[in-house]
């Protein structure tokens, strides 16, 4: 278990189900906050399905979730936006005949309250991190290519101002020039104080931007550890580094 | 065909038109967001007519003003049916069809018992005729094309700018990422089923002072509506309207040169053709 700082998102005995099919077994963990934490494993071994529960989308069968000082586990999606949790999911989950802005908009559903000045001022925040987004805000979100449907999806999640951003394989259907573009701006959303918990098959990508890494394996915790320690594991060697 | 003909078609295809736009827009918000298939939306159709009738004929209320009403009633009925009946269906289609035919009868049922059985008929609103291109037509009948304009636009506005019609937009198009955003899915149903409930109960109300209204109006224009929503593209709200005034236009130009069933016929037909040779519709989403 990471040792350092406050915890901003905490598993406890997770257990969740895809009808009779148990997906997930007994997962307790603890994402610190202000860190980058990485969830890997073969496809089927639950790492998605356990970002699902904890934005809400899947039902626990059992366990609990706390983020910061609140229960939300049993919570809806909408409830747990509000909370400051934003997921970007597997694929993305893009309007793909709604533009870019329109996309964007949908993004700041969540805060009610905002005016119209705001969304524009936060807008246009999100467009100076990503300036190509600016220039396609009429486009339709179907015709972007993954990189740029990524920096969409992303964009969108942070319209909600998260304090926690769920990622589902970011760098999923990305060019390869693109990943270490996607992997800076992983970074830099993480020094502007957001906590993230990112499921991830490029490992050696997963390995350079963690602080911890959990490593799952047929819905259970299989081993846990700081990337540099981790990947001295003779487990991690021969599983993930070919070595 | 005489020019004088060719313009009475053109007139009575364009005020069709928009009776089936106004019609099957609500059919496809419903489909598009909750994914049933809901035949009774004709019973909607037929209490918006019969609430027109009595707001303006035994109460003496405004036209306006008891469409208006109309629209109103019909849209918290059709939330009430949601609620009930078709949250549980979500998803599901020949549930949710099953259950709206089964609905089409406690509606059809609760009418005649309130109403009886017998036709009604509401006095003209805009009587006169009018003389377009040499043809003499009716205000009545015209009067449908302003106000079915007004609605759709107001509807188009809502959907397009406002916020909740960018989250109707976005649960049809990925609900779970709508839910992600923080959109309650069954708000949005609701709202589904509420405005389209209204839509047809305008277009019910629009034709009450022109045809008779009675307790079965609603199973033709159900199937007339399908067929629209399927030509149009079965999520697309553009395709939706342009399958209207399609199936206005071959009603109106082939009932009144061949016979009315030839003319369902012809817009079976085409829609045969269209589903073969583009399967997502005339503008819809290729799946």
């Amino acid at each position: 278990m990471p040792e350092s700082g406050q915890t901003c998102l905490k598993l406890k005995n997770l257990k969740v189900h895809y009808g009779s099919l148990e997906a997930v077994h007994d997962v307790s963990f603890d994402v610190p906050t202000e860190k980058i934490v990485s969830l890997l494993g073969a496809n089927g071994s639950g790492k998605s399905t356990i970002l699902k529960a904890v934005s809400g989308l899947m039902k626990l069968t059992r366990g609990e979730i706390w983020f910061q000082e609140s229960r939300i586990d049993g919570r809806s999606p909408q409830d747990i936006i509000l909370k400051g949790i934003a997921h970007v999911p597997e694929r993305r989950a893009l309007f793909p005949h709604m533009t870019v802005s329109d996309n964007l908009l949908m993004g700041a559903y969540s805060r009610k309250r905002a005016t119209k000045k705001e969304l524009e001022k936060d807008t246009e925040e999100v467009y100076q991190y990503f300036p190509v987004l600016r220039e396609k805000r009429k486009s339709l979100a179907i015709t972007l290519s993954g990189g740029l449907g990524e920096q969409l999806a992303i964009a969108r999640a942070l319209m909600a101002k998260p304090k926690l951003l769920l990622m589902d394989e970011p760098l999923q259907g990305i060019a390869p020039s693109v990943v270490r573009d996607i992997g800076k701006l992983i970074n830099d959303l993480n020094r502007r104080g957001i906590t993230i918990l990112m499921v991830e098959h490029n490992i050696s990508m997963s390995f350079e931007l963690s602080d911890w890494i959990y490593i799952l394996e047929t819905g259970e915790l299989a081993i846990q550890g700081a990337p540099e320690d981790l990947s001295q594991t003779e487990y991690v060697k021969q599983s993930y580094l070919g070595v | 065909m005489t020019f004088a003909q060719f313009v009475q078609m053109f007139a009575n295809g364009t005020m069709l038109g928009f009776q089936l736009s106004l019609f099957a827009t609500g059919l496809t918000l419903v489909y598009g967001i909750m994914h049933i298939i809901n035949f009774a939306h004709g019973e909607l159709y037929m209490i918006g007519a019969f609430a027109v009738w009595f707001f303006f004929e035994e109460l003496g209320i405004n036209y306006l003003a008891s469409l208006a009403l109309a629209m109103a009633f019909v849209a918290s009925l059709a939330i009430t049916l949601e609620r009930i009946f078709f949250k549980p269906m979500r998803g599901y289609h020949i549930p949710s069809f099953i259950m709206s035919t089964g609905l089409i009868f406690v509606l059809q049922v609760s009418i005649i018992s309130f109403f009886g059985v017998k036709d009604k008929g509401v006095e003209s609103v805009f009587p006169g005729l009018v003389k377009i291109a040499g043809v003499t037509l009716s205000v009545e009948r015209l009067m449908i094309i302003p106000i079915s304009l007004v609605v759709i636009v107001v509807f188009y506005v809502f959907l397009r700018w406002s916020r909740y019609g960018r989250a109707m937009r976005a649960v049809m198009q990925d609900p779970d990422g709508a839910a992600l955003q923080g959109v309650s899915i069954d708000t949005v149903c609701s709202l589904a089923m509420g405005i389209g409930g209204a839509m047809a109960a305008a277009a019910g109300g629009l034709l009450a002072p022109i045809f008779v209204v009675n307790p079965f109006l609603g199973p033709p224009l159900a199937w007339e509506g399908f067929i629209v929503v399927c030509l149009g593209g079965r999520t697309s709200l553009p395709g939706t309207i342009l399958a209207a005034f399609i199936m206005g236009y071959i009603k109106s130009f082939v009932s009144t040169l061949v016979d009315p069933i030839a003319a369902l016929m012809c817009a079976a037909a085409i829609l045969g053709v269209i589903l073969i040779v583009r399967p997502q519709g005339l503008l819809g989403y290729e799946a």
